[in-house]
């Protein structure tokens, strides 16, 4: 399964940590689902998770001692995508113009006159859930739940790190459409984060 | 019975539903004065957007540690 294996003879790279490979294995399926969120493109994004996981492999002592394999290779693929996207040219794509008029998910938390139909309670020490490894799962399953368009406008902006000029002009939108997207996808990881995550705490 | 003062007509007081857009966008942008003074009043009396703005500051710091390949551990 792994390109080590194949080029063995050309490249005098010792073997990684037997457990290290089998827990990178692992997080295989994970990681290619946060990089199609990102390139809507099966083959790219196999080709950014083949290099993350490479990139980890060959230098293994690099996440020596650090807790989390899945963050600090999630921090790699973050790069590994930009560079696919690079790669991959600067075609715009136009992405078609979101419905502003109706969004159900949306309309749903609110009454008619804009109050909350739940005010959203306080979370009990949210900072300390960003410690455990069991949290982020949940933060990267209530990303897959975004519908792709919103989840592609918010993995530039707070992933990739891009201001909204520029999404505009990578996505063909107009700044208040990028604004409307971002909002409904921030209220649903919201809601998200606190059923799967905060709703079970001590308050 | 005599109730609070109405809010002045040109500026009507801001729903959950606009603050929590307000709070998103200002995610994204500098809000006019303006808007950031009634954002401030609805906040001064609204524990429910409160926790919103809390909780949006709290996404983008979750963001930022899912972003990080170092992990301080």
């Amino acid at each position: 399964m792994f390109a080590l294996r194949a080029c063995r003879g050309a490249r005098p790279v010792p073997p990684p940590p037997t457990d290290l490979a089998q827990q990178l294995a692992a997080l295989r399926q994970p990681l290619l689902r946060f990089a199609q969120m990102q390139l809507r493109n099966d083959a790219l994004a196999e080709d950014a998770v083949s290099e993350t996981m490479l990139a980890v492999l060959e230098a293994p002592e690099r996440f020596e001692g650090r807790s989390s394999l899945r963050t600090y290779a999630t921090g790699i693929l973050k790069f590994k995508v930009v560079d696919v996207m690079r790669r991959r040219g600067r075609e715009v794509e136009v992405m078609p113009q979101e419905d502003q008029t109706h969004d159900e998910a949306l309309e749903a938390l609110f009454n008619a006159d804009g109050h909350y139909v739940d005010r959203p309670p306080a979370w009990h020490l949210p900072d300390a859930a960003l410690e455990q490894t069991q949290f982020l799962a949940v933060m990267q399953q209530c990303l897959e739940r975004l519908p792709p368009r919103l989840a592609r406008v918010f993995m530039l902006r707070e992933w990739q790190e891009h201001d909204t000029d520029e999404i505009c002009a990578e996505l063909g939108i107009t700044a208040n459409n990028a604004g409307v997207m971002l909002f409904r996808a921030r209220m649903q990881l919201r809601e998200c984060l606190q059923a799967r995550w905060f709703k079970s705490l001590p308050q | 019975m005599t109730g609070p003062p109405a809010p002045a007509p040109e500026a009507p007081a801001l729903t959950c539903k606009e603050v929590a857009r307000l709070l998103s966008d200002g995610q994204d942008r500098d809000l006019p004065a303006a808007e950031r003074t009634r954002l401030k009043l609805h906040l001064a009396i609204c524990t429910a957007c409160r926790n919103v703005e809390q909780q949006f500051n709290f996404i983008r710091r979750a963001m930022k540690r899912l972003g990080a390949p170092d992990d301080p551990g």
